[in-house]
């Protein structure tokens, strides 16, 4: 595993942000770790960047401790975050001036045509750049070393639609090279380059699988009956969200197979006239979840 | 990896350390100008003002660099570039060295060589100043720098431990818990500076470490607090643990053994010298007889500790003088008792005591005893100098490299003398006629400073001065000097200069006496 996380416990005061949350992340994944806002996804980045220092439990990354992160791992590990200051009255040109020596592995001929195909202005002071600017500055910044490890902390935020496109075409070019940690609410994006993902919900892990098996697991069950009917109660494990609409009962079946949905279906309704069963798209895997986690932790 | 971040920052702050450099050569400016005898008003207020202003740029500039690379906070784009903390730490310190403390020695350097002294000289004197800016303030501002995220978050800061200072101080330390701050005002003051020195090096080089190592910054800022605190409780340290630290540094411990101190009841009431001005209501004067004085020595008082009882000997008044007048030099804000004029072996002096008023108003006519503990520093003869009345600046050595001249008014012949090394502290100075050998009265004067050699002068300049006017002509008619207009050409100043033998203390209990016998008698006019 590139990334280990066990037992994370972080505390602000009397907040606890993360509650004893694991996670692994496997060599070459693009692991997407998801979740609402102040599930604890930044928390979890900075404590394995050794930004900020866990309250218990450890964090490994390339087999180091992140307490222990030195000169040998930081010169393998790109940094992205909606949260990064860089020097504002250095220009570009001059920030990956300064940056280079401390990259053994930067390549010139790589930053040249990152700088190109990003629109940065060379010449420009990074404090003048408007923020999806200084994104993909940031971006400038972690790739060109061709780390083996790349976390990015939302770096969809605030960017607009034809940045994001110019952002994730970028990663895209690399994306097979290095592993890669993102925590993103912008999960239509994110969708296409993820292997894994990582629910996170009030600092703790509610799972994590990749995403095939994800694809696999959930899907959008429409059951239209002959007459208006009732929603069953209680719903099967795994029925997620059920609603109704007249004579048609909609819900999410979170472990998906096509006997137990049909078994299930019979059981629990009478006069059905048609099952339609869809594919669901991560945002929708994610909001799906996000609702459960808020009114189960509502009841 | 160090040059490349010291050049970093170079790069990006070049324009502000040169803005700095040039304030310092503002600075060093007025001062000079003045020490070749160009003296006008605002070229002292600039002398006053200006280098307060070179060393408030220097702390800017140091807490501008520190905070390039903010060590407070999570967003910080060096925490995830491989970048070891000591380097950063190093080449922060380069810079502060090499674009801001270098500037000002190079300045300082200047200055002295235009004064006419050797390069060694001049360029160990300004080393030794760079060493207290960095210990005084350029590392205190670094720590600063290093503990706050903007510039404005570290005026804040600053306004708050300086009001903080000065409130602890004054209310809590004075006021609340009525600790005397003894230190101020005296010649041992340098003590204050000196345990600032080690306390600044000590707790800003460990709030450094702390802050680079790990980034605990709350440790650091109790580190901080910690080293403030101290600093204060240095301020009111008890004077005689204070004065006794000072006489253990005494040149010579046992040259005031002989000497002893005890009222004169003989000396009468003071009478103020005709024309002198009133030394107040509420101003005692104290006679005191010193015996078995060396020869040519000379006795300043640091401070004088009283308290007053009544006849069942309860405690009426306590109090402290640091400020006193025997009434014959021309001193008028020091108690100085000069053997080798009148009897080599026996002085009498008035004693200035300052009372509140209501404690004068309230004691003045009860019969009472007074128990002074005094603490007194010795100075022995070190030097003469007899230099013309109107020269260039010529090298004296002990002195310095001395200019003599009249003043502009024509009264006064000035002597200014500029030093790389500590001078002597007390001056004795007079106009002698050599062809007929006549005398003007001395000028004496004592600087109570008796810092050791190695605690460097940082303010305004490295360079020592010595220096002031000796008086010939009487515009009022009032005092006719031996020595006048017509001889002062072919007059020779006389300069004796004395150094720091020893610091003692003698205790004295008066008899019974009225305070208001004490007080000065009514000069008649005349």
């Amino acid at each position: 595993m590139t990334i280990e996380i066990e037992n994370l416990h972080k505390a602000f005061g009397r907040h606890e942000a993360l509650c004893g949350l694991s996670l692994a992340v496997p060599e070459g994944s693009a692991y997407a770790l998801i979740g609402a806002n102040g599930a604890g996804k930044t928390t979890t980045i900075k404590t394995l960047m050794n930004i900020i220092r866990p309250t218990r439990g450890s964090t490994r990354i390339l087999g180091v401790d992140s307490r222990r992160l030195g000169i040998p791992q930081l010169r393998h590990i790109g940094y992205v975050s909606e949260n990064q200051d860089m020097p504002a009255r250095l220009t570009v040109a001059q920030y990956l001036d300064y940056l280079r020596p401390f990259y053994p592995t930067w390549d010139r001929e790589l930053e040249r045509s990152m700088l190109k195909e990003l629109r940065l202005p060379p010449e420009r002071r990074i404090g003048d750049l408007s923020h999806g600017m200084r994104m993909k500055m940031a971006l400038a910044c972690a790739l060109p070393f061709r780390p083996r490890v790349l976390i990015l902390d939302e770096p969809f935020s605030g960017l607009d639609p034809l940045v994001r496109d110019e952002f994730m075409e970028r990663l895209l070019h690399q994306a097979g090279e290095m592993t890669i940690l993102i925590s993103s609410h912008e999960l239509a994006e994110i969708e296409g380059v993820t292997s894994h993902v990582g629910f996170i919900d009030q600092g703790r892990l509610l799972f994590q699988e990749s995403m095939i098996e994800l694809s696999d697991r959930f899907r959008l069950v429409r059951v239209t009956l002959d007459s208006p009917g009732a929603l069953p109660t209680p719903a099967p494990e795994g029925w997620l969200q059920p609603t109704l609409a007249g004579n048609v009962v909609s819900f999410v079946d979170s472990r998906f197979s096509e006997q137990r949905l049909a078994e299930g279906v019979a059981a629990r309704f009478k006069g059905v006239r048609n099952v339609e069963v869809q594919p669901l798209a991560l945002r929708r895997i994610f909001t799906t979840l996000a609702r459960e986690s808020r009114e189960g932790s509502a009841s | 990896m160090i040059w490349h971040i010291f050049t970093k920052d170079a790069r990006l702050l070049w324009p502000i350390a040169a803005l700095v450099a040039v304030l310092q050569v503002c600075a060093a400016i007025p001062q000079h100008l003045i020490d070749h005898g160009i003296r006008t008003t605002q070229l002292a207020m600039l002398a006053d003002l200006l280098p307060g202003l070179a060393l408030l740029g220097i702390m800017v500039m140091v807490v501008v660099v520190m905070q390039q690379d903010p060590i407070p906070g999570a967003r910080q784009d060096w925490l995830i570039r491989p970048i070891r903390r000591r380097d950063l730490a190093v080449a922060k310190l380069l810079f502060v060295l090499l674009m801001v403390l270098a500037p000002l020695w190079v300045v300082a350097v200047g200055a002295a060589l235009a004064d006419g002294f050797a390069l060694r000289a001049a360029g160990a004197a300004a080393a030794a100043r760079n060493l207290q800016v960095l210990c005084l303030f350029a590392l205190p501002a670094m720590v600063l720098g290093a503990l706050t995220r903007t510039f404005v978050e570290a005026l804040i800061v600053t306004i708050v431990v300086f009001v903080g200072f000065i409130g602890i101080v004054q209310f809590v330390i004075t006021g609340l818990l009525g600790l005397d701050q003894s230190l101020g005002d005296t010649g041992v003051a340098w003590l204050f500076f000196a345990a600032f020195d080690v306390l600044a090096l000590a707790g800003s080089a460990a709030a450094l470490a702390i802050l680079h190592s790990g980034r605990r910054t709350i440790l650091a800022r109790l580190l901080t607090g910690v080293a403030v605190a101290l600093l204060i409780s240095v301020l009111s340290v008890p004077w005689p643990l204070a004065f006794s630290m000072q006489a253990a540094l005494s040149p010579q411990p046992t040259a005031s053994r002989a000497i002893t101190v005890a009222f004169d009841p003989q000396a009468g009431r003071y009478r103020a010298p005709v024309g002198a001005a009133s030394t107040g209501a509420s101003t005692l004067h104290v006679p005191l007889r010193f015996s078995d004085l060396p020869e040519d020595a000379s006795v300043l008082m640091d401070r004088a500790d009283i308290r007053i009882m009544g006849l069942d000997g309860a405690t009426l008044y306590v109090g402290k003088s640091t400020r006193s007048f025997d009434g014959r030099t021309m001193s008028d804000d020091r108690f100085e008792v000069r053997a080798g004029r009148d009897d080599p072996q026996v002085h009498s002096v008035d004693e200035r005591i300052f009372l509140p008023p209501e404690v004068l108003a309230r004691l003045a006519d009860r019969p009472v005893r007074m128990a002074i503990d005094y603490s007194l520093t010795l100075f022995g003869p070190a030097g003469t100098y007899s230099l013309p009345t109107t020269s260039a600046r010529k090298l004296y050595p002990g002195l310095g490299r001395c200019r003599t001249g009249i003043d502009a008014e024509g009264d006064d012949v000035s002597i200014g003398c500029l030093s790389t090394a500590r001078q002597p502290p007390c001056v004795t100075a007079y106009l002698e006629y050599p062809p007929t050998g006549l005398r003007n009265p001395e000028s004496h004067f004592c600087e109570r400073d008796y810092a050791p050699a190695l605690i460097a002068k940082f303010w305004p300049d490295a360079i020592h001065r010595v220096g002031g006017e000796v008086r010939f002509y009487d515009f009022l008619g009032m005092v006719r000097f031996p020595v006048d207009g017509s001889k002062v050409a072919a007059a020779r100043l006389i300069i004796k200069t004395y150094d720091v033998r020893d610091h003692f203390t003698r205790h004295v209990d008066t008899p019974l006496v009225r305070l208001a016998e004490l007080t000065a008698l009514a000069v008649p006019p005349p």
